[in-house]
């Protein structure tokens, strides 16, 4: 087809609409979030200790980083979702500084001898916590998947695996609430691995299913 | 000008955004050759570019949503720009791997004492010999029997993609039989 006809298709096609601001789609996605995640707290119950660990400023610490993990990879997942990102590349780092700093503190509390040994906590197979998280995340990466896929991110891998690790650091705090075992050694195994676990699926899936965005 | 130029461009797309068919038009004409001389630029004149020119024009347009902001136009357009041409890059490379080996090739770089001792048939299985027996066989039914994919998938009771894997893998096991001289 010749260009001159094509631009004339366009012009009768018209432009689309354009999609709310980046921010204005990671606010909606975080209150469907924050609903998402009272609903299950209401469906799951607390803890039985809940009550001493919020006077524990390491838990709240904890609770706090992993929700400024999903917070932070939920805005950065909205910017992927455009060509250019917004102009702001940088954001898909800020989610890895919280979940990073977590990460060494709890190596920390293992190399200070306060933990289990890890040989140990891999003989625990505990896949229940693995497949609550990833029970947890299912539905909030399906519907930023859904989302995203409705743009046209051109880092697919990115925004894949921004949109997994919001939704499975979402579903590490609703197990923190419900699940009592505070072992480090557990913590990086069965909780936080589980969450890389999720990340990097959501790499990969948003690698082959963000072909099929609005640039295909 | 060039600040006056990002401008419209940035004007004109909100503008068409707000329904002006016009404008819209413009935009295209501007970004045309904006986009010609940014494919000119990585491709040189080697490969299609009035085909890919086309398919970054299609995908501002499809895209044309996503640009909803005040940022500057031409990033978003070049960054559209730069994933379709990545995705035609790959797309040519992946279909000159699979086209490399052809068989009218080998037989004209062989040397002269073979040709003349053997048979083309005879040299065709020589070649065909250094694969395994199962990609020979796939090999000699789609490149001398003439089956597709599918007719070879049928009667070796294999999946189609098993078929053109196989296949991809013994013209890769050709080509770098052929590299080392041994064929």
């Amino acid at each position: 087809m010749d260009t001159e006809a094509l631009i004339a298709r366009f012009a009768a096609e018209g432009a689309k609409k354009p999609l709310p601001h980046p921010l204005a789609i990671a606010g909606k996605w975080l209150a469907l979030l924050a609903v998402y995640f009272v609903v299950m707290t209401l469906v799951t119950g607390f803890r039985s200790d809940i009550a001493t660990k919020w006077a524990q400023p390491f838990y709240l610490m904890e609770l706090a980083g992993m929700l400024a993990t999903a917070i932070t990879a939920a805005i950065a997942a909205s910017f992927l979702a455009l060509p250019d990102v917004g102009g702001r590349s940088w954001l898909k780092f800020v989610p890895l500084i919280p979940i990073m700093i977590y990460g060494i503190l709890l190596m920390e509390s293992i190399a200070s001898g306060n933990a289990m040994p890890l040989i140990e906590c891999i003989q625990m197979q505990r896949y229940d916590c693995l497949l609550t998280i990833i029970f947890f995340s299912i539905a909030p990466a399906i519907f930023m998947f859904i989302t995203i896929q409705h743009a046209a991110p051109t880092r697919c891998c990115w925004a894949g695996s921004m949109a997994g690790l919001s939704a499975s650091s979402l579903g590490y705090v609703l197990l923190r609430l419900i699940d009592t075992d505070d072992n480090p050694s557990e913590l990086i195994i069965w909780h936080l691995i589980p969450v890389m676990l999720v990340t990097m699926v959501g790499m990969v899936a948003g690698k082959l299913y963000f072909r099929n965005s609005a640039l295909a | 000008m060039e600040n006056s130029q990002q401008n419209s461009l940035e004007a004109l797309m909100h503008a068409a955004q707000r329904g002006d068919g016009v404008a819209y038009a413009e935009l295209f004409r501007q970004i045309t050759p904006l986009i010609k001389g940014f494919l000119y630029n990585r491709l040189g004149d080697g490969l299609d570019n009035e085909d890919i020119v086309q398919e970054v024009l299609f995908a501002v347009h499809k895209a044309s949503h996503t640009y909803n902001t005040d940022r500057q136009f031409k990033a978003w357009m070049f960054a559209i720009a730069d994933y379709k041409l990545k995705d035609y890059l790959r797309a040519h490379y992946r279909k000159a791997v699979l086209t490399k080996v052809d068989f009218a090739e080998i037989e004209h770089t062989l040397t002269d004492d073979v040709t003349e001792d053997y048979s083309p048939s005879e040299l065709l299985s020589e070649i065909l010999g250094v694969l395994p027996e199962k990609q020979q066989q796939i090999v000699r039914m789609m490149k001398i029997d003439g089956y597709s994919a599918e007719q070879v998938a049928k009667e070796m009771k294999m999946t189609t993609s098993a078929v053109k894997v196989s296949a991809h893998r013994a013209y890769k096991l050709l080509t770098l039989k052929k590299q080392a001289g041994e064929i």
